[in-house]
This record gives C-alpha cells, structure tokens and sequence, in this order.
C-alpha cells in the first residue's frame, strides 16, 4: 500500500456505477449562463438595445456625414439660424442647400447648420471616445491595481512594489487631471485619438485602488490558498480566480467611467483643445448651444441627453453584467 | 481507531512520509515611520516529528498556539524561517517552483472555513476538476466522469458539480473540498480544523468519511485540531502544542490514558466527558497565554505551571523519552519533571 490507489482504478472494477441520468444538469458554458441570466434583467436589456442602436447609429452617422454626405453638417446657412425642430427651411435658402429630408429634424444652431447632421456626425466621436478611453483606463488600472495587489509583498530595493505602485497612483489622484490634459493637448496635435489616449491615462486611478483592494482581500481567502496548494500557476490563479471576483466593482465604476470621458471630451471640445471645429461633437454642440439656453433650448437638450442615454445605458448594461456574472444573483435553468 | 492502525501494520516498517526537523517560522511586525521589522512573532520555535505512511497525527492546542502554521509550513504555502521539512525523503524548500508544483500533487490540505475555501464564482465540478486538468491527469469526457466519481465518492450526487458553492450547506461544502483534495490522489492530507465548523452530527460524517478515505487510498493525514475528542476519534498518534512548541507527543490512547506533561493534563482536565456520572474536576491554570512576540524563558509554560519548579524559568526542556504501557512509538514530553528519562534524540 505505498501509492494509494487512484480513484479511476475503482471505477473501471466497477464499484462506482455513474450517476443516473435524473440528477444531471444539462452542461452549459459559462457564457451562456451569463447571457441567459442577463437577458432576464429588463433594464440591464434595456440598456443593452439602447447602446446596439446607437452604436448602429454611430457607424450610421460616420457613413452620412462623411462618406456618403446626405447629411451636411458643415454646411451654413445663416437666413435659417436657431430654426426650432422640424421646421421646414425658408424660401431664401436655395435648392441646393435644403436638407435632405426637406426639414431641420432637429432644428439649426447659430450658423444655420443641421443640428441632426451635427448629432449624427458627433455620435461616432462621442461613443469612441467614451469606449476607447475607459478601455485604456481599465487596463492600466487592472494592471497596476492587480500587480500591487497581488505581488505587493515582494521588495524592490528598500520598497515594496505595492508601496511604490500605490504612492504612484496618489500622485496621479492629485495631480490636477483637467490641467494636464490640456497641457498635453497643447503640446500634441489636437486629433480625437490622442484626446482618447490621454483621458485613458489620466482616469485609471480608481479602478487601480479598486482592483488592489479586492485582491487584497482576495488572496487572504482559502480558496485561493488551495488554488496554490493544487500546484495552479499563479497566471491561473490570477485570471481564473481573483479577476472574476473582482471584477464587481470595476464593471460599474467602468461604466461611470465612460460618462466622465464623454464630458471630458465635451469639456476639451468646449475650450478648444478637442477636436477641431467645424467638425461635430456632442461636446462642442452643447458648448455652442450654451450662449442661447432661452433661445435655442434644443442646442443643449438635445446634447445633453444624448450623453445621458449613453451614460445611463452604459450603467444599467455595467448593473446587469455584474448581477448576471455572480451566481448567487443567479437563477437555475431547471428552477 | 482499529482500521487506521491497520492500515499503518499492513504498509510495514517503513521510513516515514513526513519528517520534520527543527521547523521554526517567525511573522515580522512592521511598523513604525518606513514600515521596518519592529519585532518578531514567534509562531513556531522547533518543531520536529514526523508522520508515517498511513498514520494519523493528531495536533492539537488551543488558539494561536501555531498549529495552523505548522499545517502550512508543512506543505509549504509558506516559507519556514529555519529548520527542514522532507517529504517522501525529498527536502521541499530545496525543489523549483515547477518542482514544487508537481510535488503539490502528493499532498493536499482540507480548510477550517467550507465557506471561503470554494470560489463563488466557479462550480463545485470546476473546483474539482481543475487539479486533474491543469495536471494533465483528464480531460474532456474523461474529467467529467472523473469529477462525477469524486463527487460520488465523497456522498453527493454526481450531479451537483454543475453547480455553485452557495447552493450547498456547510457539510456538503467541506465533502467537496475534500473531493477536490483527492482529485490528485495525494499521499497526504493535512486536515487544518476539517470538522471545527461544522455541527456534531456532520463533524461525525466527516470523520467518518475521511477514516473510510484513509482506508481505501491509504492517506496520511496530519489532522490539526481544538477539539480533544474528534483527535481522540480519528488519530493515531497525538502531539500537543503549546505557544509554539511541543511539550508532548504520544500514542492517541496513551496520551489520553496517562498525560505526562502539566499541560496536557490541564487540556485533559478540561476536556468535557459525555457522561454525567464522571465528575468534571479541571485543573484550572492561571493568568492568560503569554505573547508569542515576547515568549517566556525556559519552558514556554512555566508561567501558568502548576508544577513549575526551578530550572523552568531559564532552561528550555529537551524531549525526554517515557516508557510505560501502549508505547510503541514512544512518548515524548518536553518537560523538566522527567529529566531522568532519556533523552529522545
């Protein structure tokens, strides 16, 4: 009896006959049972049709405005300034500049442009933006808050890498973010994708402190013990048994995240060192309408709500995804 | 404990699976303004026995005494500050981390708490199945029907594995936990409080279902514990800690026959007995366990001994060997009252 007997072995002698065919579930990929469980939030799906359409409307709107110019948002023309929604243009505009579907849908700003064009066109911007730059964010955050986390122990010199990587992310909270974009701005060509980058590497704070936190308390925990214990690798344990728990928090901060960088775009576009009029952005649309608030109410409602669909839809699909990914809030197939 | 010391005559003389030789672990206290090592917590102070193929240790002691570390260093999941553990002959803090890896496969560890031992987030059949799959023992088809024996073999149907921690009870956690300890057919399993947090009639099925274990694969388990009478149940051979150390080690049935060292009598004393005719009359010690970040001098219990006498106070006590009736092994206490008895080492 020196090498126990494996527990394979005892089947094939037949002692362990294999379960009945009543008590097996039906196997399903863990996918799967997220989509299954997420679908059953109404508002989680709410959310989820909202960012399909508009991110159809996205593409939509890049093909209209800039390919395929149906929809001209640069074209001016001042007799038809601050008209109100669909309103039909005056007689003095000449044939070739009507709109193309024979009415401002959403009425003209200060320049007589086609706010509809400018929304469409801005659609595209506002959206990459806000996805692009929280991307960024998460992954410097992930990594920086995962490392420190998890390998915070180990020495660098007379340091440990947690108290390096975390005195450097204070430094970072306190730096005067707004100021440093426009810095950097200034200093790089003002096109949208380093606007992405630079809003990705000034927001990674939160989820840094978040995701270190949750592995801190993660990896005090048996399971993750036992994982070592099994002789798992520690990419393996990283991965398939601290991510998925921590990831709770920053799903729904990432989702917070994307309205920040949608207004930070607006902010940047507002003063200039965004993207370059006269092309359109949400940010820059609302910026324009702010001098006619009374007005021209529909230069900044329409704007502005737009980034509130975004961000709300972006929040409830964060909600649903966290609720639907942990199994507790999870329903059974069978019951 | 009939079928376990079976177990442990039918494998014969053999050199034994674990030993452990001056074993020592020490926690730094950091503090201060740049977080230096302001003092030490001396959870471990030379710790040596061994465990043969087969055999049950019992290790028990009352809180903080450092069993669990004892547990851990043993496995090494965490680095001894001196002294060597050898399992298999092999000396684990000598192999590589891809050497350690695979040598992790021989032994395995069952936790206190079933609650925080399983991830949410993954099913019990993924718990179990892992081991073998990152090993490279199953997969696919395989693996299921693996996972579904293993799950069987612990007394939950093999149904169960598609689902989620939070659906089982204690009990059943801590089965699959020990399924999952099992899945690699390990030689050894350290038992760190296995039962503790379950209630007495799952702790007895537990028991029984790991002495059923013990039987058929032929385990070692180092069985770590508070409670006298589940190390009573289960172990073949017992040794007592105390803030750190040792003070005794002897034959289950021995030790609880005729406890030598002051303290194990006082545990003993203590140890409630389900029979309301035997008169509970506990040695009571006095004053509260010492810190661990200041032990005392001498013998680590002179300060609460009812039998202290004058060299306990500065000289630490060697083992001394006892003979006397059941003593197959021999019966270690680390003590001044028997420094006529020989020495053990």
């Amino acid at each position: 009896m020196t090498v126990p007997a494996t527990p394979g072995r005892r089947a094939e002698a037949g002692v362990l006959p294999l379960d009945g065919a009543g008590v097996l579930v039906p196997a399903e990929t863990p996918f799967r049972q997220v989509w299954r469980s997420f679908r059953k939030d109404r508002l989680a799906m709410a959310g989820l049709v909202v960012l399909a359409a508009l991110l159809m409307l996205a593409v939509l709107g890049k093909l209209f405005t800039e390919w395929w110019v149906l929809f001209d948002p640069a074209t001016v023309r001042l007799p038809d300034k601050l008209r109100p929604p669909f309103s039909i243009p005056s007689s003095s505009i000449g044939k070739e500049l009507w709109p193309t579907l024979g009415l401002y849908p959403f009425g003209t700003d200060e320049l007589g442009r086609n706010v509809f064009a400018r929304m469409l066109q801005g659609s595209f911007v506002s959206l990459s933006v806000g996805v692009v730059a929280v991307s960024i964010s998460l992954i410097i955050g992930i990594t920086v808050g995962g490392v420190a986390g998890f390998y915070g122990q180990r020495k660098l010199g007379f340091v440990s890498v947690d108290t390096l990587l975390m005195r450097v992310t204070d430094v970072a909270v306190c730096f005067p973010t707004f100021f440093l974009i426009l810095t950097v701005v200034a200093l790089l060509p003002p096109n949208i994708y380093n606007i992405m980058i630079v809003i990705g590497i000034t927001s990674w704070m939160g989820t840094a402190r978040f995701v270190r936190a949750e592995f801190m308390a993660l990896r005090e925990q048996d399971f993750v013990t036992a994982a070592r214990a099994l002789g798992l690798s520690e990419g393996r344990i990283i991965f398939r048994h601290l991510m998925p728990n921590a990831m709770a928090p920053v799903l729904v901060s990432a989702t917070i995240d994307v309205a920040h960088a949608i207004l930070t775009e607006s902010a940047l576009s507002f003063l200039g060192f965004g993207v370059r009029p006269p092309f359109a952005t949400w940010g820059n649309i609302l910026a324009d309408g702010r001098s006619y608030i009374f007005d021209a109410p529909w230069l900044f409602i329409l704007p502005g709500g737009a980034i509130l669909v975004v961000v709300l839809a972006f929040n409830l699909v964060g909600e649903g995804l966290r609720d639907a990914m942990n199994p507790k809030l999870r329903r059974r197939a069978s019951g | 404990m009939p079928q376990a010391a079976s177990v442990s005559v039918n494998s014969g003389p053999q050199s034994p699976l674990v030993e452990v030789s001056g074993l020592r672990k020490y926690f730094p206290v950091r503090g201060g303004l740049f977080g230096g090592v302001v003092n030490q917590v001396r959870a471990v102070e030379d710790v040596s026995f061994s465990i043969k193929r087969g055999e049950t240790l019992g290790l028990v002691g009352e809180s903080g005494c450092g069993k669990t570390t004892v547990g851990r260093l043993l496995l090494r999941l965490i680095e001894p500050s001196a002294g060597r553990v050898r399992f298999g002959g092999e000396d684990l803090a000598t192999l590589s981390s891809s050497a350690l890896r695979q040598m992790r496969q021989r032994m395995q560890i069952v936790f206190q708490d079933p609650y925080s031992s399983l991830n949410p987030r993954r099913t019990v059949g993924d718990a179990i199945g892992e081991p073998l799959f990152v090993h490279g023992r199953a997969r696919g088809a395989e693996l299921e029907r693996r996972v579904t024996e293993l799950l069987e073999r612990v007394g939950l149907p093999g149904g169960y594995r598609s689902r989620y921690p939070h659906e089982f009870s204690g009990g059943q956690r801590q089965r699959v936990c020990i399924a999952r300890a099992l899945a690699l057919s390990p030689e050894l399993v350290v038992c760190d409080e296995a039962v503790s947090a379950l209630d007495i009639s799952i702790q007895a099925q537990i028991l029984n279902l790991l002495r059923d274990l013990q039987d058929e694969y032929g385990l070692t388990y180092l069985f770590i514990s508070h409670n006298l009478n589940v190390v009573r149940h289960i172990a073949d051979r017992i040794a007592v800690m105390y803030l750190g150390k040792l003070v005794e080690e002897a034959d289950a049935e021995r030790l609880f026959e005729s406890p030598q060292h002051p303290y194990t009598r006082a545990l003993m004393s203590a140890n409630p007995v389900p029979d309301p005719d035997v008169p509970l009359r506990p040695v009571c010690l006095q004053g509260e366990l010492p810190s661990p970040l200041d032990p005392p001098a001498g013998c680590r219990f002179h300060t609460r001994c009812p039998s202290a006498f004058q060299p306990c106070s500065h000289i630490v006590p060697e083992a001394r060997l006892i003979s006397g009736p059941h003593t197959t092994e021999g019966h270690r206490v680390w003590c001044h009252l028997y420094d006529d008895a020989p020495n053990s080492d």
